[in-house]
């Protein structure tokens, strides 16, 4: 146990609250609570969508309809009311420009240190910030239009490429996939179409902000990334809201398409508010489905995700490896601390011949979560020399946490190799002895230890976003070493 | 019946057998699962405070499927497991479910969990679902599960040895589960 003066600094910092936590005072116009045919026909009519959108949602919301919600995740999920929640919230002032923007949002997203002005320009990085339901300013657009790539809202995709969309949308992560997914299909707002045409290399770093600013509205992006192909992508997504005491959801689609010879990689900073850290109130409930199909051969994706937020997380990060001799990469870190519970992992479907695939998990769970690692890794018959190679690791810290690990491993090809390890424990005390003796404070050994820890998934991420994950992991990791 | 002492009995299982272990306080149990004709299998394992529990399993199937269930669950401080279940698939399925738990409070436990399987043809699968469910710190806990058909280079090895290519995947063969049947000749 720590000495009094070391308990009482951990106090302080345990009452240290989530610094994104403000609310920002915007106008903003938002549909009534409940969700039925007219509130997507009305959500459709403000966005002037084509037809062919309007019947994908009703379609979709038809099926939602008779859909249950799935019950078998490690999660407690408090029952949730969907006509309690309001489906689409947008600023009142809508934006022709990025010097339009109101100048609260613009705060807004300065506070929280996500470059939109100039400050882009330096950090080299294109932006599209999604303040609740609406898209308001996407930077770069022209620099990446001279290239011939698309990087803007997923609403002026479908008025400028509908026949991108169109050909694309709903292919990877069907209508009928999974309860959420549905649920998103249906009522989704806006969020983010990328298109990089062939043999292009995406000068700059793609990035997406979302914040959930209004009361008891759901958050349903959708994004789309089409690597056509030769080309190269890389995209970055980050999260916040503001604190409240009831429940939100988040249920988001991310879809990605890689045609032959292209490589996307897609790396995530969840930090959603996590809820009341000693009741476990409030927090958001991030319930994601994101896919990503290698279409073409020789193709490549990669999945980088560092989850810090949400009360409750349930996302499974997939690859469908249906090119020959494609690739599939998973490589996360997910803390939970307080009263979080996140059941998370991901799914590596083998089709095509000569695919790999490589999954690199870490859980840490503290305080009182719980922290599921659910995998699939599923070799076909079609999959000759196929390898996947998956290695999931937690790291508890208390006891009053657990940390669960549940893979599904099936081979059906004689020529495929799968192999999978897992190992679970508590810092080693030894390596804590060795850094205590030479002069470190417990907390500072521990931290050093845990960033060790996740290394070699932060090695993955961009340059500017790894400096944000370890001091993020630093924050969160907060008061909970004793 | 209540076991002392040392104790040692071969059974002959039934399909669809189920086998319940209670293992109590500083007692020590080794068990052995070996199979040629393919059958379903239910081992559930309670360990007790200072309980060693160790289960080795190697099941070749020829046309057969194997399933093999084991749920261990450590209700004693200090308690160990040990498994490792191994599956040789001609012509058939295998699957594997293993389930470690280790309820809150009770601590110092080490768990092990190994699970090797091998496809010899196109018409065999093999599931592998090895399952952690840990729920305090002071826990060692492992897994690890590996598919694939017999080392092309091994094979190579044997050859250029002078080794029949039907014979070098014999030896491999048996090498695979050398370790399971050692053990159990020492013990007998």
């Amino acid at each position: 146990m720590p000495k009094i003066k070391d308990r009482k600094k951990i106090e302080n910092t345990l009452a240290k609250e989530y610094s994104a936590g403000f609310v920002t005072d915007v106008e903003s116009e938002t549909f009534p609570p409940g969700i039925n045919e007219d509130v997507i026909i009305r959500l459709s009519k403000i966005k002037k969508e084509p037809k062919w959108l309007l019947d994908f949602r009703l379609n979709s919301y038809r099926i939602w309809e008779s859909m249950k919600q799935p019950d078998w995740s490690t999660l407690d999920i408090e029952p949730i009311d969907y006509q309690t929640i309001s489906y689409y919230s947008a600023p009142k002032k809508g934006p022709a420009s990025y010097d339009e923007v109101d100048p609260e949002i613009k705060k807004d997203f300065e506070k929280l240190g996500i470059p939109l002005g100039e400050r882009a320009k330096l950090a080299g990085v294109a932006v599209d910030a999604v303040f609740d339901s609406v898209s308001v300013a996407t930077t770069y657009q022209k620099e990446l239009a001279d290239k011939g790539i698309i990087f803007c809202s997923f609403s002026e995709a479908v008025h400028n490429h509908p026949e991108l969309v169109k050909k694309y949308l709903g292919t990877v992560i069907p209508k009928s996939d999974n309860y959420f997914a549905t649920l998103n299909s249906a009522v989704f707002s806006d969020g983010t179409f990328v298109y990089i045409p062939k043999n292009t290399r995406c000068p700059l770093e793609l990035s997406t902000y979302f914040r959930i600013n209004t009361a008891n509205t759901g958050q349903f992006e959708r994004t789309l990334i089409v690597a056509d192909e030769g080309s190269y992508v890389s995209y970055l997504e980050g999260c916040t809201a503001p604190m409240r005491d009831e429940n939100q959801l988040h249920a988001a689609n991310v879809e990605l398409v890689a045609l032959k010879d292209a490589e996307i990689k897609y790396s995530t900073i969840q930090n959603w508010y996590p809820g009341d850290p000693v009741t476990g109130k409030g927090g958001i409930y991030n319930f994601v489905t994101k896919r990503g199909l290698c279409k073409g051969a020789n193709s490549k994706i990669t999945w980088t995700q560092f989850e810090t937020g949400s009360r409750l997380t349930w996302k499974y990060p997939s690859c469908v490896l249906k090119g020959d001799n494609s690739v599939g990469e998973f490589y996360s870190v997910a803390l939970t601390n307080g009263h979080q519970m996140a059941d998370t992992g991901t799914k590596m479907i083998h089709i095509g011949k000569n695919t790999k695939s490589t999954i690199i998990s870490k859980g840490i769970s503290a305080g009182n979560s719980t922290n599921t690692y659910r995998g699939l890794v599923k070799v076909m018959k079609s999959a000759t020399n196929s390898k996947n190679f998956t290695a999931c690791d937690s790291l508890m810290m208390g006891n009053k946490c657990s940390a669960i690990t549940i893979p599904y491993i099936k081979n059906e090809n004689k020529n495929s190799y799968c192999n999978h390890e897992a190992t679970t424990s508590k810092i080693n005390d030894d390596q804590l002895f060795y850094l205590r003796q030479r002069g470190l404070g417990e907390e500072d050994a521990t931290n050093m230890l845990i960033s060790g820890f996740c290394k070699q998934v932060f090695q993955q991420l961009p340059m500017e976003f790894a400096v944000e994950a370890n001091k993020l992991l630093e924050v969160s990791m907060e008061g909970s070493v004793g | 019946m209540e076991i002392t002492n040392h104790y040692k009995e071969t059974v002959n299982l039934k399909d669809n057998a189920v086998l319940n272990y209670d293992i109590k306080s500083n007692a020590s149990a080794r068990l052995f699962f070996c199979d040629h004709e393919g059958f379903d299998l239910n081992i559930n394992v309670n360990l007790h405070e200072n309980a060693t529990c160790e289960m080795y399993g190697f099941f070749k199937s020829n046309g057969k499927n194997a399933n093999v269930v084991t749920t261990v669950t450590h209700n004693g401080k200090k308690s160990k497991c040990d498994q490792d279940f191994r599956f040789i698939n001609k012509e058939s399925n295998s699957s594997f479910q293993g389930k470690i738990t280790i309820p809150k409070n009770i601590t110092g436990c080490e768990s092990n969990m190994l699970n090797k399987n091998l496809l010899l043809d196109t018409d065999s699968t093999a599931f592998s679902k090895p399952e952690l469910d840990i729920n305090n710190d002071d826990t060692v806990c492992t897994h690890g599960s590996t598919t694939g058909p017999i080392d092309k280079d091994q094979i190579f090895y044997l050859r250029s040895r002078g080794i029949d290519e039907q014979s070098a995947v014999d030896i491999l063969i048996e090498a695979f589960y050398q370790d399971i049947k050692y053990k159990m000749s020492i013990d007998q």
